[in-house]
């Protein structure tokens, strides 16, 4: 397993392809006015958004995925509920 | 922010994640710069020589061995000292957000604040170079 460090760069990778993937998705929808676009045009724009849409799924469960992976090293080292380290036998 | 605020600019984008890459294109192109993105340090560098960006959005942090996006701000500076470099980092990296300003980094973007960010770090960046400063 990689290091807690490299996981939590990973998780961070993760939100910020979210964070991107949803900024350009209201660029793409920003003051568009679907009545003056071509029907062409208005189903060019769905299929960017939901491919757009469909990628920040993906972000997010594998940011899902990286958060399970870093669960055993907090609840291995510190109460979880008392927010202290844990006494090691 | 002007829909076409980089119009006449070109920005390069280094990052080692092509999703990244491509977000950051279609971002920075819909306000009007020309955007050329890299997924290694050496294309950057290349780029860099062949292309003189106005603006380098550099991530420290390259899966790439070897090399980092602050070897890369080294190269930068003496290829083309004039492009704004904007160094794009995480927020425990505070050691070498500090070595990337000795070394003349222009500005920072945190990752975890990018798009938050990235609208208010660009303004300045454009700002700035208008004015003929970087």
């Amino acid at each position: 397993m990689a290091s807690v460090r490299n996981k939590f760069h990973e998780l961070g990778n993760w939100h910020n392809k979210i964070s991107l993937g949803a900024l350009v998705t209201k660029d793409a929808l920003k003051d568009k006015d679907v009545s003056q676009l071509s029907s062409e045009d208005i189903k060019k724009l769905f299929e960017k958004v939901l491919k757009t849409l469909g990628q920040i799924d993906e972000f997010i469960i594998a940011a899902d995925k990286t958060v399970d992976d870093l669960k055993p090293y907090v609840y291995e080292n510190l109460d979880p509920d008392a927010e202290i380290p844990l006494k090691k036998e | 922010m002007s829909d076409q605020i980089g119009k006449g600019l070109k920005i390069l984008i280094l990052d080692d994640d092509k999703d990244i890459c491509s977000f950051s294109k279609e971002y920075f192109e819909r306000r009007g710069f020309d955007v050329q993105t890299t997924l290694t340090g050496k294309s950057a560098i290349n780029l860099t020589k062949k292309t003189k960006p106005d603006i380098a959005l550099l991530d420290i942090h390259l899966a790439q061995a070897g090399m980092t996006g602050i070897d890369v701000l080294k190269s930068i500076r003496e290829i083309h000292p004039d492009c704004y470099c904007i160094m794009v980092t995480r927020d425990d990296q505070k050691s070498i957000e500090a070595e990337a300003k000795e070394l003349g980094a222009s500005d920072y973007l945190t990752k975890i604040n990018t798009a938050k960010n990235l609208d208010k770090v660009i303004s300045k960046a454009v700002k700035k170079i208008r004015k003929g400063g970087k």
